[in-house]
């Protein structure tokens, strides 16, 4: 485990796309919060400032953090497509790794960066909530911090599935292509066509719903936003984003199983195919 | 007495679709033997590496490292290089085989060490991609020398070397094989088989033709090559002689092979005494490539021998 850890960590941090791909994220992230966050609205009736003070903040930031998930998912297809491509796959197995720490690996490099993701978001939340909120006590600023854990199991699932399309198409080019086109727009054609009681537990819509789009955005009427969590909010699903706890954890469990799926078939993948 | 087994290889196939790349190959090598597999382009060498490094699944057969140990565990004692060099192309050559010792868990020290041996010291910490065709290899055998391992796996080592590398890489194979250490060697190079190994195995469309040491397989009967003014008559002459066998004539030329215990100086002694005076003499050195043929054709035409 702190074998593959060392190896992984020796892989990338003389790569120069991992410093590019992870000081991107960490800049559009940090730069969107601090765009949106200074966004004055005068309108009747319509406050966007309760959205940056504790408890929402929590959700807030989080949802806008998920926006940034896709760049997590490409450096995952970028390190594992490499993998196919430099055959170092190969060369790793020849050298003694088996098939098993081969995905173990890739795992860890997706832990490490969910972990890290998780740390970033969450000191983003603190400052921006504490700057906002004033000074409130600790039990109130971490009421609703559940979003973040949430947020953590979404960056790691987006991750799952780049795995699972880069170990399926074994190129970087095609996988990063294939990703974004199921991501839009063919899972959301998909479930135009569908049923939602079936479209409902599509894996994008499963994963996208972890971080949902915060209570504004629901009589906000922006459409641009709403359709990931509108859908179930018009359908018979209104309790998605106003009270997130039971349905929130359902969906939980569900993009769990996914993210179970996902890596099992990739390892089943890994183990069965030549390299 | 026989020497610990080092892999045994059982009813061994692979096939593409309908393409046989390794049919039945059954095959057994044992501790300090340098072990050819050799073979045209396509004949099922890499395939066989391959598989038994793990990296290409086999259809059917199994094979076993050192008596059944776990594969992984084995191949973290071997050293192995299949095909092409495969290296992070933007690491440097000591962080590409950083990542090498770590995951076979040999000290970091090693590395300057096998980097000497091979001659890439000063470009330690170039990056991979800068190195030549010729470099790549070198760090490929570089990687197989790492950590001193009892067992080599080479599959065309020689490949993309200029006259002296590949003298070089012949020379640190012959080192290895004296230090008592198991190497298979594969190789559509004749020539390079006969130097190093001490077995061989042919391999023909993915089958096992001939199996067995070098100097039995392929032991080289020379063919000698003379010319003189009056040809056909010292070809007469020649064949009384008893030195020689198989004479024949061949344009201006007389081939023949030297009968066992004799050599090529009593056949100018004999030519002088007869009055013939020789202006050619020469070794043929394809002899060990006709062979070779010769071996691939007799299974395929069996009605020629038989």
């Amino acid at each position: 485990m702190i074998k593959l850890l060392k190896i992984e960590l020796k892989k990338y941090f003389s790569y120069a796309n991992f410093w590019v791909i992870f000081g991107l994220h960490a800049a559009l992230f940090v730069l969107s919060i601090f765009i949106v966050a200074n966004i004055k609205i005068d309108m009747q009736g319509f406050d966007i400032n309760h959205l940056w003070t504790f408890p929402a903040v929590w959700n807030t930031v989080t949802w806008i953090a998920s926006w940034f998930n896709l760049i997590l998912a490409i450096f995952i297809i970028v390190i594992t497509g490499n993998e196919f491509s430099f055959k170092t796959f190969r060369k790793t197995h020849i050298d003694g790794l088996s098939r098993h720490e081969l995905v173990a690996g890739k795992v860890i490099v997706m832990l490490m960066s969910s972990v890290y993701c998780f740390v970033l978001v969450f000191i983003t939340i603190l400052i921006t909530g504490f700057v906002k909120s004033g000074f409130i006590g600790l039990s109130s600023a971490f009421e609703n911090s559940y979003y973040l854990f949430v947020y953590l199991i979404q960056a790691f699932a987006y991750m799952s599935v780049g795995f699972f399309v880069a170990v399926i198409v074994k190129n970087t080019g095609l996988s990063i292509l294939f990703f974004i086109l199921y991501f839009f727009p063919v899972e959301p054609i998909l479930r135009g066509i569908i049923p939602d009681v079936v479209s409902n537990y599509f894996p994008m819509k499963i994963i996208s719903n972890l971080t949902p789009a915060p209570e504004i955005f629901n009589f906000g009427g922006s459409a641009q936003f709403t359709t990931s969590i509108n859908g179930s909010v018009v359908t018979q699903q209104p309790a998605v984003a106003e009270a997130p706890s039971d349905l929130m954890w359902l969906n939980v469990i569900f993009a769990l199983i996914y993210i179970f799926a996902f890596l099992f078939t990739s390892k089943m993948l890994i183990e069965k195919r030549s390299l | 007495m026989s020497a610990e087994k080092v892999l045994t290889i059982e009813s061994l196939s692979k096939n593409y679709g309908k393409i046989h790349a390794l049919d039945n190959l059954n095959l057994s090598i044992s501790q300090g033997n340098v072990y050819g597999l050799l073979g045209p382009n396509g004949s099922g060498k890499t395939t066989t590496l391959s598989i038994v490094m793990g990296i290409v699944i086999a259809s059917s057969g199994t094979y076993n490292w050192f008596s059944g140990e776990n594969n992984n565990d084995a191949k973290k004692r071997i050293g192995a290089l299949i095909e092409t060099p495969l290296f992070y192309p933007y690491l440097s050559l000591e962080k590409n085989l950083e990542v090498s010792a770590l995951i076979k868990n040999i000290e970091k020290s090693d590395i300057s060490r096998v980097l000497k041996v091979v001659g890439l010291e000063k470009r330690k910490t170039s990056r991979f991609d800068t190195l030549s065709l010729g470099m790549k290899q070198r760090l490929a055998l570089a990687s197989v020398l790492l950590g001193d391992p009892d067992v080599l796996v080479l599959d065309e080592p020689t490949n993309g070397l200029d006259p002296e590398g590949i003298a070089e890489v012949r020379t640190i194979i012959r080192n290895e094989a004296s230090k008592g250490k198991t190497i298979i060697l594969a190789s559509h190079i004749l020539d390079e088989v006969e130097k190093v190994c001490s077995h061989v195995a042919v391999l023909k469309s993915g089958k096992l033709i001939a199996n067995g040491k070098v100097n039995e397989l392929l032991s080289s009967e020379e063919t000698f090559i003379i010319s003189t003014d009056r040809i056909t008559e010292f070809h007469e002459t020649l064949k009384s002689s008893g030195i020689s066998k198989n004479e024949s004539i061949k344009g201006f030329d007389i081939h023949f092979n030297l009968i066992t215990g004799r050599n090529i100086s009593e056949i100018n002694q004999f030519a002088f005494s007869k009055g013939f005076v020789l202006n050619k003499i020469e070794k043929n050195k394809n002899t060990l490539e006709k062979q070779f043929w010769k071996l691939l054709n007799r299974k395929y035409m069996p009605q020629i021998y038989s």
